[in-house]
């Protein structure tokens, strides 16, 4: 069997019998997805890299009591957010929000006209995205990036899964409001 | 937007989207109505919008062999203070042997002295050497960690303890 199908619990069980390379499968798998949770927590590109290394190995440590039916996407997704939020603390205010085009990769030149107009479109999402508050785009990121089901979300911000359902539609429409109505400055 | 009579709530209509909700009546309604089927369909542009603005992040460079380095880093240095721990352990229960070999031959002590001495004596060793199995026991058992010489020097300071209880009783 090759390496990258064996299922998150076959690599924690293979690591639990002492082959601890094969975390690196794990952080292979998991940390564009942390990644890009993280930037949208914490606005920076270095402090969400901080964020996700520090969760990488909390998450290593705790393995052992990770358990058996335990899905390590979303328990682990727990704790980058987590260490995001400890990584708030710290500096207890957004600092050096980082723009959009700072953070994205170069457009293609086919159609450059319309790489402009959807650039312009995608910097718009992402500064109406950060003027939510931390658990409504965590909320966002991990439902419609990460493809979480709602009792994931509800796990990882301790709510229910009611209140996922409706606190997802109330930050699409304040994000819709806001860039029906141009109130985004990113 | 202005709803029809009949019109599934936003929120469960969102929820059906999110593939959260299975409902053949909403699947059925949707078909009737050209709103919900308008609705439907914006919020599936914003998916879209929102997963390709996340998408074209620059994404994370590889950091497997960082965070393995930061691994073994903290092993490390866990091990070292462990076996710190461990060794300033073994150093005073030498040295608390040592005091209880020669302390009574140094001070003319009354029974009764001797004898809660020799019961402190005893319930440190005990306290030592179970906490001294539990703690390699455990250790073994998750991480495979080569804690047997530290151990190894534990019981044996704790029998030299035991075994030297023999000159209280002859002081």
């Amino acid at each position: 069997m090759w390496e990258q199908d064996l299922t998150d619990n076959e690599i924690i069980a293979q690591m639990l019998q002492g082959q601890r390379e094969s975390f690196s499968l794990l952080v292979k798998r998991y940390q564009q997805q942390a990644f890009k949770l993280s930037l949208v927590i914490l606005h920076n590109r270095a402090d969400a890299e901080d964020a996700v290394s520090e969760a990488f190995v909390k998450a290593f440590a705790a393995l052992p009591k990770c358990r058996e039916k335990t899905d390590f996407k979303s328990w682990f997704l727990k704790i980058t957010y987590n260490c995001c939020q400890d990584i708030l603390r710290k500096r207890k205010k957004i600092s050096n929000q980082t723009a959009y085009h700072d953070l994205a990769q170069g457009a293609s030149q086919e159609n450059p006209l319309q790489d402009v107009v959807e650039q312009e479109e995608k910097r718009e999402v992402w500064a109406a995205l950060n003027s939510l508050n931390l658990e409504d785009r965590t909320a966002l990121v991990m439902k419609y990036y990460q493809n979480a089901s709602y009792q994931e979300i509800a796990d990882t911000l301790k709510w229910t899964p009611g209140t996922v359902a409706s606190r997802l539609y109330r930050a699409r429409e304040k994000l819709r409001h806001m860039l029906e109505r141009g109130e985004v400055n990113g | 937007m202005a709803k029809n009579k009949g019109c599934p709530h936003p929120v469960k209509l969102l929820a059906w989207l999110d593939g959260e909700v299975e409902d053949i009546h909403l699947a059925r309604h949707l078909e009737e109505c050209a709103k919900c089927r308008e609705m439907t369909s914006s919020l599936e542009k914003e998916n879209h919008l929102l997963f390709t603005a996340l998408e074209e992040l620059e994404p994370l460079p590889d950091i497997s062999e960082k965070i393995l380095a930061r691994i073994a880093e903290r092993d490390e240095d866990k091990d070292f203070f462990r076996f710190l721990w461990y060794l300033l352990l073994g150093c005073s229960l030498f040295v608390f042997s040592l005091v209880n070999y020669f302390l009574p031959s140094l001070i003319n002590l009354d029974s009764w002295t001797i004898a809660s001495v020799q019961l402190y004596s005893y319930l440190t060793s005990v306290i030592f050497t179970a906490w001294g199995l539990v703690d390699y026991v455990f250790t073994n058992s998750f991480q495979g960690g080569p804690l047997l010489p530290s151990f190894i020097v534990i019981l044996l300071v704790s029998l030299i303890n035991y075994i030297y209880k023999g000159r209280f009783s002859n002081a």
